[in-house]
C-alpha cells in the first residue's frame, strides 16, 4: 500500500544556508522543515570532519549491496529479495579472486579485496526460505494446531509467504552503484536466479574495504513525527519507504526535504482523537514521494536517527 | 522515577561461553482460564467512530460489515480495534505464588555472542506481516529457555491480531541483538505461534502475550543455542524489572533502550502489571525481567509489555499479569516445538 504524498504545500525557498536553495513537502516553518534543517546542517558537520577521509577517497556506498534484478520482482519475489531468502543449487567457488577496481566518475580509481562467490551469497542470504522447514516439511501447510483443553493456550501456523530464491550459478561483473564519489563501477557477483528472468547482484568489494557512513548526532525527534527506512528508488524521481507511526495513528503520508546536496525523509500520521488505550506495536505503512528533481548524486537522509538511508536500487 | 538509557553496543565476543546446564521446565499445575464465549468483545465501530464493548454477535456483524472489499483495497491503514483490559478484579494475595517456568541459561555454542555490558543480544527485534492493517509491523521480544532451545516471548498481538474477526501474523521473524539494521545472530523465522484464546479470541489484553517457536538461523543454529536464554516466572507478584525493547522514541527503534522500575497493579480492580517508563510504539513485546544480570545479560521474563492508555503510547506501559494459563502457552509451545 502507498500513499502518495505529492508536494501539495512545496514550498521553493531561497536560503542562506550551505545548501542553497531547498524545497520542502511541509510549511516551510512546520516540525518537519526545522527538523529537516537541523539534520541536514548535523550531517554536514560529520561528512566535513577531517577524519571523514573514506568519504573523500574510500568506498563509501549509498544503497544496499545486494542489488535487485533489472525486471521480475513482482508479488511474492519482492518479498523474497527483501528477506535475503536464498537456496543454493549449484557448488559456489570459495576462492578468493584477485583483487578488484572501484572506477569513479571522475576517473580515479580504488583498487580493493574481493571476496568469493560463497562469500557474497553468504552476505545476501539472510533467512532459509521461511515456508520450507529445515526439515523439509512446509511451514505452511502445518495444521493450526487446537486449543489444548482449558488452559487456554492456542497455536497457529507460521504463514510465510511461499517464495523462494534459487541460485543457480554466478559470474564476476561489475555494477553501477551510488557511492559518496558519484556513480562509480564496482565488482560484483551477479547470480542467476531460478524464479527471475534477470540476475541479482551482490558487491564484491571485502566487508573490510567497505567504510560506513558517517553518523552525525543529532537530539531525539518530536514523537509527533516519523522516521523512515527501507527506502527504495522506485525511479530517479521517487522514493518509496516506511515510516515507523503508531499502530493506532491513521493516514500515513511522507514528507521531504530538499537541497542540491541532500534528501531528509521521513513522515507523519494522525493520532487517534483523544486518549485511548492503544497496543504499543509499531506500524510501518510504505509512504511514497515524488522529489523535485531526479535523486543525482544526493545523499537521503533519515529525519529521525540523521542516518543515511541505504537505498535499493537496480544496477 | 524513569530512566530510559542505551546500552553501549559492545559486543564481546567471548569464546568458549561458559557452559550452563539447562534446567528442564516445569510443568506449572494448570489453572483453568473459563471459556469466554459469551463475554463481550471490544470492537471499533465505523458506523459512529467508536470503540465498544458488544456481543460475539454483534462483533461478527461489525467486523463483517466494517470489511468492505474498498476498504480493504483503500491505502490508508484501517483504524486498529481498541483493546481493552476485560481482566475482573483479583485481589493481590490470589495473585497466586511465584512459580519458576523456565530456568536461564547462557549461550552453550563456542564463540556465542556474549556481551560485557549491558546490551543483550537475549532480546532483539521481531518484524512481520499485519494482514489485517496489510502493512508490516514491528514489536520487540526476548528468548526464553526451554529443552529445545526455539523459543521467544512477544506480544500475543505481535503474532495475532486479536479476537475472533483476527488473524495470525505473516512472516514473522525475530531479530535478536538488533542494532542499526541488523543482528549480529542472524534472523530466526517463525515455525508455530503460541497466545492464549483470551487473546486470539476476545483481544483481551490481560492475556497479551505469546510464545513463539523459531526455526533454525543461516548457520543452522537454534536460538537459545546461540545467544541465550530468559527464565520464566509466573505469578511473580510485584517484582522489580528490567524492560528491555525498542521503542520509538529511543533512536526511532533502531537501538535497545531499558528501563528499571518496580512493577505495580494497574489499579486496585485490574492486575495487569503496570511499568512507569516511557516505552512509545515498537516496545510491544518487551520482556519484563526480574533478576536481569548486568553480567550476563539474562533474567527471568515476569511479564512483557502490551499497551499504554496514552494515544501517543507514551508512558506508563501495561503487561499482563503472568499465571498458570501463561504457563501453559509456553508448555504448549515447547511441546509442539520440534
Amino acid at each position: 500500500m502507498r500513499n502518495l504524498s505529492v508536494a501539495a504545500v512545496a514550498v521553493l525557498v531561497a536560503a542562506a544556508a550551505c545548501g542553497g536553495s531547498e524545497t520542502v513537502t511541509a510549511e516551510p516553518d512546520s516540525a518537519f522543515a526545522s527538523r529537516a534543517r537541523a539534520v541536514a546542517d548535523a550531517w554536514r558537520t560529520a561528512r566535513d570532519k577531517p577524519a571523514n577521509v573514506d568519504w573523500r577517497t574510500g568506498f563509501v556506498p549509498l544503497q544496499r549491496l545486494t542489488l535487485p534484478p533489472a525486471a521480475g520482482l513482482t508479488g511474492d519475489l519482492q518479498v523474497a529479495f527483501a528477506s535475503g531468502w536464498y537456496r543454493l543449487r549449484v557448488a559456489l567457488p570459495n576462492d578468493t579472486p584477485a583483487p578488484g577496481v572501484v572506477r569513479f566518475p571522475d576517473g580515479s580509481t580504488l583498487r580493493t579485496p574481493l571476496v568469493s562467490a560463497r562469500a557474497a551469497y553468504d552476505a545476501m542470504h539472510l533467512s532459509d526460505p521461511p515456508c520450507t522447514e529445515p526439515a523439509g516439511a512446509p511451514a505452511s501447510s502445518t495444521p493450526a494446531p487446537a486449543t489444548t483443553g482449558p488452559d487456554g493456550a492456542v497455536g497457529g501456523p507460521a504463514t510465510h509467504t511461499c517464495a523462494v530464491l534459487t541460485v543457480t550459478g554466478a559470474t564476476l561483473d561489475t555494477v553501477r552503484l551510488r557511492t559518496s564519489r558519484g556513480l562509480a563501477t564496482v565488482p560484483a557477483w551477479r547470480f542467476t536466479v531460478a524464479e527471475l528472468p534477470a540476475p541479482v547482484a551482490q558487491v564484491a568489494v571485502a566487508p573490510a574495504a567497505v567504510s560506513a557512513t558517517p553518523h552525525p548526532a543529532v537530539p531525539a525527534m518530536a514523537p509527533e513525527l516519523a522516521a523512515a527506512r527501507e527506502v527504495t528508488l522506485t525511479d530517479e524521481g521517487s522514493l518509496a519507504y516506511q515510516i515507523g507511526i503508531g499502530a493506532c495513528h491513521r493516514n500515513p503520508r511522507g514528507l521531504s526535504y530538499e537541497t542540491d546536496d541532500l534528501v531528509v525523509i521521513g513522515g507523519v500520521a494522525d493520532p487517534p482523537a483523544g486518549d485511548e488505550p492503544c497496543i504499543g506495536s509499531l506500524a510501518l505503512p510504505v509512504v511514497e514521494v515524488v522529489l523535485e528533481r531526479a535523486l543525482g548524486d544526493r545523499v537521503v537522509l533519515d529525519a529521525g536517527t540523521g542516518r543515511v538511508l541505504p537505498l535499493t536500487a537496480t544496477a | 522515577m524513569r530512566i530510559v538509557r542505551t546500552m553501549a553496543a559492545v559486543l564481546g565476543l567471548v569464546a568458549g561461553a561458559a557452559l550452563v546446564a539447562p534446567a528442564q521446565a516445569q510443568a506449572a499445575p494448570s489453572e483453568a482460564v473459563s471459556p469466554v464465549t459469551s463475554e463481550l468483545v471490544p470492537v471499533y465501530d465505523v458506523t459512529d467512530d467508536t470503540s465498544k464493548l458488544v456481543s460475539p454477535a454483534a462483533a461478527k456483524s461489525i467486523i463483517v460489515n466494517y470489511w468492505t472489499a474498498e476498504r480493504l483495497a483503500a491505502a490508508a491503514p484501517a483504524p486498529t480495534p481498541v483493546a481493552q483490559s476485560g481482566v475482573a478484579s483479583v485481589a493481590p494475595e490470589s495473585l497466586g505464588v511465584p512459580t519458576t517456568v523456565a530456568e536461564p541459561v547462557a549461550p552453550v555454542i563456542p564463540g556465542g555472542i556474549r556481551a560485557q555490558v549491558a546490551f543483550s543480544h537475549l532480546e532483539g527485534r521481531v518484524f512481520f506481516y499485519n494482514p489485517v492493517k496489510r502493512e508490516n509491523q514491528s514489536c520487540s521480544g526476548g528468548t526464553v529457555n526451554s529443552a529445545k532451545k526455539r523459543l521467544v516471548i512477544t506480544a500475543g498481538h505481535c503474532v495475532h491480531t486479536g479476537g475472533s474477526g483476527g488473524q495470525w501474523t505473516q512472516n514473522w521473524a525475530f531479530y535478536p541483538g538488533y542494532q542499526n539494521g541488523t543482528g549480529p545472530a542472524g534472523i530466526f523465522p517463525l515455525h508455530q505461534a503460541w497466545s492464549n484464546s483470551r487473546w486470539t479470541g476476545s483481544a483481551d489484553v490481560g492475556y497479551d502475550y505469546a510464545v513463539a517457536i523459531t526455526q533454525n538461523n543461516t548457520a543452522g543454529q537454534r536460538i537459545v543455542d546461540r545467544v541465550g536464554g530468559n527464565g520464566l516466572i509466573v505469578n511473580p507478584g510485584r517484582p522489580f524489572v528490567t524492560a528491555i525493547g525498542y521503542p520509538s522514541n529511543f533512536q526511532n527503534n533502531e537501538q535497545q533502550a531499558f528501563c528499571q522500575v518496580q512493577l505495580t497493579a494497574r489499579s486496585s480492580t485490574n492486575r495487569d502489571q503496570k511499568l512507569n517508563c516511557d516505552m512509545r510504539f515498537g516496545a510491544s513485546g518487551s520482556p519484563w525481567m526480574r533478576d536481569y544480570s548486568d553480567a550476563t545479560t539474562i533474567g527471568a521474563i515476569v511479564s512483557n509489555q502490551s499497551y499504554s492508555l496514552n494515544a501517543d503510547g507514551s508512558g506508563p506501559e501495561y503487561g499482563p499479569y503472568y499465571d498458570n494459563a501463561t504457563a501453559a502457552v509456553y508448555n504448549a509451545a515447547e511441546s509442539a516445538s520440534p
